[in-house]
């Protein structure tokens, strides 16, 4: 995803597989001779009696190597380099009006090529995965049409995969993973994981304190019989630091961040990492100590990165347009997504924006991981303007097309081998009547007031899994904060709350995340929000005890 | 890998390997209607290898940090209410070294190291405590640091001890509930053994193989079956695991145990034009690398493979039968490993929803009393052949001890952990688990010993006087498996069914003909008294044994047996069509 790329983007007709400019590496990579080869060989001979032939295929190539290391307390529990050759099929019979996709039991067929350049045995494992996915499309396919056959015709439908031009977005930089390099990477973040988890030594109040990081590098290659192609680079990492402690009631508290960059050496320096560790380390002491949550019932203010998680919760798997998979039942349908009706409504505040932009970009200091050139359909992405002043104008599309949105903005991804959908990308959330922190403040104590409450609560941060609130304060009509712990965001915040947002901050913050099995990372980045209304439960029930005998008492260095 | 209970496999692809199978006899022409003779030639002779007790090492520091934290944190937990009768720690400590090619190109090549903590807490007393009536199969514990590094692994241990210790005194009063208002249990043995404390300090496990030069070694033998494309799939594997056992208990107990294995694994499948998938194994398992196969030994076993594979493909699809078999290699280990082995370990006895098929026939005749069966974890080499099942002490920390359950067909003793059944209150060193799990009783090394056998050359002619007598139009040898699985609990059939792969017809006239997709099926005690006689030249299966306390390294091993009677079931047929295009031509379209 670095480096000078050699990008050309060449338009085509669809399934006309016209030559495209060649960029020689490329196109004598053995990996893309096996795929290239057994894909026309796919194409014009693979058949079975009474049953529609392929019209469409694609090969999506994983080359990577993966790293990953975790460390407890200082000590290293385990530190390896995987690499792994997967690929993915989309093979589809029928026609781009009506094929075998978007059906609820439809999956993506995956297989495992060999980790050598033996372009023999990736054709032979491509040729056995194809037959394998031609077989179960031709399934997916007659379900599909029996479906279709036994109701009335949908007046909303435009077909299965939309026609794009065939794109050539080929990155010469964009190679095998060199494992001697991974191998050396493996090394420095072993020694990083061990130094940052090294910070919670000493101090009692953590009983647990991990730090995993993640590393993968390599590229993603991608060829389909409309002619497309496609390489990119890979390049993440991710160092996660969690502690975890009991307060005095039993509760369980946690406390963590996480810290992305493209490349090892593009992590911030040690003295910052080892800052953002020392931070969670006195945030975990802070809980321990902190008064419980009451219920509260009244304006919430979520800032930081509480609100790119909130946004996340509430509205990021809605901004996809995907229709929802066709049941296999006729007269059996799956709901389509919370927003669909919404379309050209209000749904935030007047002057509230969302993009979804794949340019470069930076949120104040921090740069955004890069976004990826193509999408798991071979398609670039697209700068969307997914929200403007308030209102829901379009949404992001892959190639399964719906009324109004008949093309791809490139936004196709797999979860975790699922068909295809659309998925955020880099959201961007801004407001054009933004106000500052003080004014902000100012507002939320005025909410306050306005309901009669001697304070509002605060949310810095929600749990990474769940909508729980992990970092939450009190903000009294005086001013002054109060840390408190527990509690659980009720039933009053919900898609609908996002349009009575009483002001929206300046300053947004960024945040990186993987979304549920899809490659690469995807982020968002939003300022701070005032819900009117929202509730908080404080928790109930019973807690198990803190550990009954003491902390060991060690010597932490 | 989580297993149900009620299906106990022999992991499918983790069945050992037999030598190789013996020479066909010559064809024999039976006399129609001669009767089946009774075994009578010598006892089997088996040359077992006993190491002796290692010399004892000094403890590694784990077992130190493990040691002070266990006495640590049961002191801060004594004086409470219900504090632990018994705790114990268990640290398996494993190196990996796995690389594995296909069709001549790498596919797999890695290293691994890790630690995985298991704590066992007991509160009650020995008559009754937290485990009683469980069906938590599953153990407290945690990740390790891979160091020694006394910080680290304190805190690890000390927080997952309460966990442990928290979630057992919950189970407690859950059991003490259950006990006030359930009917009695039908065997009222205690929950807990008293074992005397044992100490048994070896040097930690070491792995001794570089994976370097095993890419290309397995590269270029795998590409043997590039030559074969009606091969679909293939591969062979290396594996090399070095484990060291860290255990120690409330009662004193202190143990360090290594444990090393080898194995080269050849896999292959195909599938016939009518879908029928066939798998093949060939496997390899040694205690030392210096036991590793050459490439020689290897490519053999390859074409082997790739023969029986081919010869499958044109094989008729068996019918379903009912009638007279020999058991041999696999087939006949595998046998006595689903249909006895894992009927006789003890937790099943007592366990009221199990089958219990062998629970009230101790002193029972249950098989042929030519034929007595034992457990012994201490052999390290039978005949040679290195065992998967050995061990010096087990999960409980108990000596690996021989347990004699036959004797002239009497059934005489179980499998025993530290869960006592009735008649059986003291362990016999078989309570195993992999990591993640609680003990139960298992197998080690079983070994079926024969006091009258037969050649195997007189056990053909005796299969052939069976079909005579019976009246059928063959009998069937069973050799290689694919795998097999047996149900012992209550609600589900008590039955078992093995996969054999390598199947032969033997007619009247001594011919044999091979057959592919019989399953083999049957219950346990008519199976067993169905035995007719033994050969005199056992094979050993090597394999992974999965059950609710995870995969255990176990070994088999059986004489050739005949059976008056077995069931055959046809397999269930894949649907799937073999591939649809021919394989893609070498060196590609450019």
């Amino acid at each position: 995803m670095k480096g000078l790329a050699i990008v050309a983007v060449l338009a085509a007709l669809p399934a006309t597989a016209a030559p495209a400019t060649s960029s020689p590496a490329f196109d004598d990579d053995p990996a893309v001779r096996a795929m290239h080869d057994e894909l026309a060989r796919a194409m014009s001979q693979l058949a079975l009696p009474r049953a529609p032939k392929p019209y469409y295929l694609a090969y999506t190539l994983w080359d990577v190597a993966s790293t990953r290391v975790d460390a407890s307390f200082g000590a290293t529990v385990s530190a390896s380099t995987v690499p792994l050759r997967q690929i993915a099929i989309d093979l589809r019979v029928g026609d781009y009006a009506f094929d075998n996709s978007n059906t609820a039991t439809g999956r993506r067929l995956e297989a495992s090529l060999p980790l050598d350049d033996d372009y023999d045995v990736m054709r032979r494992e491509l040729w056995l995965a194809t037959d394998g996915a031609y077989k179960s499309s031709i399934e997916s396919f007659d379900r599909k049409q029996a479906v279709a056959r036994a109701e009335t015709k949908d007046a909303d439908d435009v077909g299965s995969f939309s026609t794009e031009p065939a794109a050539r977005t080929v990155d010469a930089t964009a190679v095998r993973p060199d494992l001697a390099a991974a191998a050396a990477d493996q090394a420095t973040l072993e020694a990083l994981a061990q130094k940052l988890s090294a910070v919670f030594r000493g101090n009692h109040d953590a009983f647990t304190a991990e730090v995993s990081i993640s590393a993968s590098r390599g590229r993603d290659l991608f060829v389909s019989s409309e002619g497309a192609a496609g390489a990119q680079g890979i390049a993440v990492v991710r160092v996660r630091i969690d502690a975890t402690s009991q307060a005095s009631d039993g509760m369980p508290l946690h406390a963590g961040t996480s810290i992305w960059a493209p490349t090892v050496a593009q992590l911030p320096p040690d003295a910052e990492l080892v800052a953002a560790a020392e931070r969670v380390s006195r945030e975990l002491s802070d809980l321990r100590k902190a008064p419980v949550v009451d219920d509260y019932a009244g304006p919430i203010l979520v800032r930081g990165v509480a609100a790119d998680q909130i946004l996340r919760g509430l509205l990021v798997e809605e901004l996809g347009g995907t229709p929802p998979p066709k049941s296999d039942r006729p007269g059996s349908r799956n709901s389509d997504g919370a927003l669909v009706s919404k379309l050209t409504k209000r749904i935030l505040p007047l002057g509230v924006s969302i993009v979804d932009d794949p340019a470069p970009r930076k949120v104040g200091a921090a740069a955004v991981l890069p976004s990826a050139r193509f999408d798991d359909e071979g398609v670039a992405p697209q700068k969307v303007s997914i929200v403007e002043n308030g209102t829901l104008k379009r949404f992001l599309m892959s190639r399964t097309p719906r009324k109004g949105f008949e093309h791809s903005n490139g936004h196709g991804y797999s979860a975790g081998g699922a068909p295809v959908r659309a998925h955020a990308g880099n959201l961007y959330v801004s407001s054009t009547r933004a106000v500052g922190d003080a004014e902000l403040k100012r507002r939320a104590i005025a909410a306050a007031n306005d309901e009669g409450n001697p304070y509002l609560l605060v949310i810095d941060r929600f749990a990474e899994r769940g909508s729980e609130p992990e970092v939450l304060e009190k903000l009294y009509v005086d001013g002054h904060e109060e840390l408190v712990r527990g509690g659980a965001i009720g039933s009053a915040i919900t898609l609908r709350s996002l349009r009575d947002i009483l002001a929206v901050g300046a300053t947004p913050t960024l945040l990186e995340y993987d979304d549920s099995g899809v490659t690469g990372t995807a982020s968002i980045a939003a300022p701070a929000l005032l819900f009117r209304d929202g509730d908080i439960k404080k928790p109930t029930g019973g807690q198990r005890p803190p550990p009954i005998a003491s902390r060991p008492d060690l010597p932490a260095n | 890998m989580r297993v149900p209970s009620t299906l106990l496999v022999l992991s499918v692809t983790a069945c050992g390997a037999p030598p190789s199978p013996p020479a066909k006899p010559p064809a024999v022409v039976a006399t129609a209607g001669s009767a089946t003779s009774t075994p009578s030639g010598p006892a089997l002779q088996l040359t077992a290898m006993r190491p002796p007790p290692p010399s004892q090492a000094a403890p590694a520091p784990l077992l130190g940090l493990m040691q002070a934290e266990l006495t640590r944190s049961l002191a801060a937990l004594h004086g409470h209410d219900d504090p632990p009768y018994f705790a114990s720690y268990e640290v398996v400590d494993a190196t990996r070294v796995d690389v594995s090619a296909s069709d001549g190109a790498l596919t797999h090549s890695a290293t691994s190291h890790n630690r995985w903590l298991d704590i066992d807490v007991r509160v009650g007393d020995y008559t009754l405590d937290n485990t009683h009536h469980s069906k938590q199969r599953s153990t407290y514990g945690a990740p390790l640091p891979v160091t020694d590094d006394a910080y680290a692994i304190t805190s690890t241990l000390w927080q997952h001890t309460d966990a442990a210790y928290q979630h057992a005194a919950e189970a407690l009063a859950k059991a003490r509930a259950n006990a006030k208002v359930m009917a009695s249990d039908d065997d009222t043995s205690d929950d807990f053994s008293h074992e005397a404390p044992l100490t048994s300090i070896e040097p930690p496990a070491q792995l001794s193989l570089d994976r370097a030069p095993w890419e290309p070694r397995l590269r270029a033998l795998s590409a043997a079956f590039r030559a074969h494309p009606e091969i679909l799939q293939s591969s062979i594997t290396l594996s090399a695991e070095a484990e060291t056992r860290s255990y120690v208990a409330s009662d004193g107990s202190l143990a360090q145990l290594p444990h090393v294995h080898y194995r080269v694994m050849i896999a292959a499948s195909t599938r016939v034009d009518d879908g029928m998938d066939l798998h093949r194994d060939e496997l390899f398992d040694v205690a030392t690398p210096d036991r590793l196969p050459t490439d020689d030994a290897i490519r053999a076993r390859v074409d082997k493979v790739i023969a029986d594979l081919d010869a499958l493909r044109a094989a008729p699809v068996a019918d379903p039968y009912s009638g007279p078999a020999i058991l041999e290699g696999q087939a006949a280990s595998v046998f006595f490993h689903e249909v006895f082995g894992h009927r006789i370990e003890g937790h099943r006895q007592k366990d009221d929803s199990e089958g219990q098929t062998f629970s009230k026939k101790v002193g029972q005749k249950i098989m042929p009393d030519f034929l007595d069966v034992y457990d012994d974890p201490s052999i390290a080499q039978l005949d040679g052949v290195d065992l998967n099942g050995f061990y010096r002490v087990d999960d409980e920390g108990v000596a690996g001890q021989r347990a004699s359950l036959v004797e002239h067909g009497v059934l005489q003793t179980f499998l025993l952990g530290r869960s006592p059944t009735r008649g059986f209150q003291h362990s016999n060193g078989h309570g195993r688990r992999s990591p993640t799990h609680s003990p139960v009783a298992r197998q080690g090394n079983l070994v079926v010993a024969a006091s009258r056998t037969v050649d195997r050359a007189t056990l053909q002619r005796m299969l052939i006087d069976q079909v005579i007598a019976q009246n059928k139009p063959y009998g069937l040898i069973f050799r290689e498996l694919d795998g097999g699985f047996t149900m012992t609990e209550r609600f589900a059939p008590q039955s078992f069914k093995l996969l054999p792969i390598m199947v032969l017809r033997v007619y009247r006239d001594g011919h044999e003909e091979l057959v592919r997709g019989a399953d083999l099926e049957g219950t346990p005690l008519t199976a067993l008294g169905d035995i007719v006689a033994a050969g005199d030249q056992a094979q050993t299966f090597n394999g992974y044994c999965g059950a609710e306390s995870g995969f255990v390294p176990v070994s088999s091993t059986a004489p050739p047996l005949l059976v008056s009677h077995v069931e055959v079931a046809k397999k269930a047929q894949g649907r799937n069509r073999p591939p649809i295009l021919p394989p893609p031509a070498a060196g590609g379209a450019r």
